[in-house]
């Protein structure tokens, strides 16, 4: 596999991903709102996709599903992509849930497609420790790896266009991101946040 | 795979990001029915998460390529080698003519490359796969008369080699074709057109030879133009050897019930 190759720009799928597979992976996560008859009439109902791996697996499902289409040419591409994908990936993530419980409900909409933008109360201790951690990462980079994670992984612009700012070549932007990732498990994980890993 | 191996392998992709389709594939089979190892990997996406909002998108769009849907049933497409019509066929035929049957594949199960280049200079090879259920596991030296065989070939840039055939010889000397499928034995079908210049590009089908016991020798013919699967066929079934090729890569099994 070459791990370059996959940019935004040089194919459709990962032109999709970078777009899209974020927030979809958020949404699923954060939750949803769905609709269910019962027989004690309609009810709403959230569903919220644990597992960011599960998550992810829905997004990969519900992409591969939609460039299906497009290929079929059953998608009008005139149309906005971002409604379609996610209404395909909450599906799916119920339709998952529904094959694990073994429970069917009689009735899924959506109410409106829009997500509820609720999960787990934000932590403020929690989140001003992580964001100490962070600042703490990021300052043992030095200066040209603080500017590719500054560009690539913050920023999100492709290697190519990260390596022409930079005056980088390609490769040397990847490998960078490499060293980055590598630095950052290791940091994190001497910090006690991948004791399951 | 264990625990162990999908660690490893969960490490590597989200430093490295170089895991080939079949290793991303065997991971994620994993991981869809580990709960251990899917809290690991929700543990990596989370410290990856802190290092910006792309970060998890560019390894999203890495893996994208190798994607598959888990295994439902019926969803997994597999072709069951229909044997019996041209083996069968080539056998009676041999017996009629009072030939001898052919010979079987020698019992050394060391992996062999034979012909073009071998060793590190070779310029195709390819990685056998066998699949069972919603596993994924390289092929070792044995296998079950019921498993099903995934083929990743790697056709190097030099390579002048843009055909490939895959067929097994069994402990009988009959010939079994994994690619191209050969169902239908009126057809003709030829070798299938290969990229060159990429690795580990899988092709598309698991295969189910359902081969008898004993050695079975699965041999992956690189060619500048298609071979003729009839014609090579029934030389082989003869008990000829395996056609010239700019690369044969050879792997000896015994399958075992």
């Amino acid at each position: 596999m070459n791990p370059q190759s996959s940019e935004p720009g040089t194919d459709e799928p990962a032109a999709l991903v970078h777009a899209h597979a974020a927030e979809v992976v958020r949404v699923l996560r954060a939750g949803f709102t769905w609709r269910k008859k019962t027989n004690q009439g309609v009810q709403h109902a959230v569903h919220r996709v644990d597992s960011v791996f599960e998550a992810e697996d829905v997004c990969h499902e519900a992409i591969a599903i939609v460039l299906r289409q497009m290929r079929n040419g059953r998608f009008d591409r005139t149309r906005p992509v971002r409604p379609y994908l996610m209404r395909i990936a909450t599906n799916l993530a119920l339709r998952r849930a529904r094959l694990a419980a073994r429970e069917v409900p009689t009735e899924v909409v959506l109410l409106e497609g829009r997500p509820v933008e609720s999960g787990p109360a934000p932590d403020p201790l929690v989140d001003a420790e992580r964001d100490a951690l962070v600042r703490d990462f990021v300052g043992q980079l030095d200066t040209g790896e603080r500017a590719v994670l500054r560009l690539t992984f913050e920023a999100g612009e492709s290697q190519a266009a990260a390596a022409g700012a930079l005056g980088l070549s390609r490769d040397q932007v990847y490998r960078t991101m490499v060293r980055i990732r590598t630095a950052a498990l290791r940091f994190f994980r001497e910090r006690g946040h991948l004791d399951d890993a | 795979m264990t625990h162990d191996d999908c660690r490893a392998l969960l490490g590597r992709h989200f430093t490295e990001g170089d895991l080939s389709g079949l290793q991303q594939q065997a991971m994620r089979s994993h991981l869809r029915g580990c709960g251990d190892c899917r809290t690991a990997f929700d543990a990596h996406a989370e410290a990856e998460a802190n290092l910006g909002p792309h970060a998890a998108a560019e390894r999203m769009a890495r893996e994208h390529a190798h994607w598959r849907p888990p295994a439902e049933p019926g969803r997994l497409k597999r072709r069951l080698l229909t044997f019996g019509t041209a083996g069968l066929l080539a056998a009676g035929l041999a017996f009629a003519l009072g030939r001898t049957a052919s010979a079987p594949p020698p019992a050394d199960d060391e992996v062999r490359a034979r012909g073009g280049v071998s060793g590190p200079d070779a310029m195709a090879w390819v990685a056998l796969h066998r699949q069972r259920g919603d596993a994924m596991e390289p092929l070792g030296r044995t296998m079950a008369p019921d498993d099903a065989l995934l083929v990743a070939y790697t056709n190097r840039a030099e390579s002048t080699a843009t055909f490939l055939a895959v067929a097994a010889r069994d402990a009988a000397g009959h010939i079994h074709w994994l690619y191209p499928a050969w169902e239908d034995p009126a057809a003709a079908p030829k070798s299938v057109s290969i990229a060159q210049g990429v690795a580990d590009e899988e092709l598309p089908d698991a295969v189910m030879p359902r081969p008898p016991a004993g050695p079975l020798e699965i041999c992956a013919l690189f060619t500048r133009a298609p071979l003729d699967v009839p014609k090579v066929d029934a030389a082989l079934e003869k008990g000829g050897e395996w056609p010239a090729a700019e690369a044969i890569d050879c792997h000896m099994v015994r399958v075992e019930p």
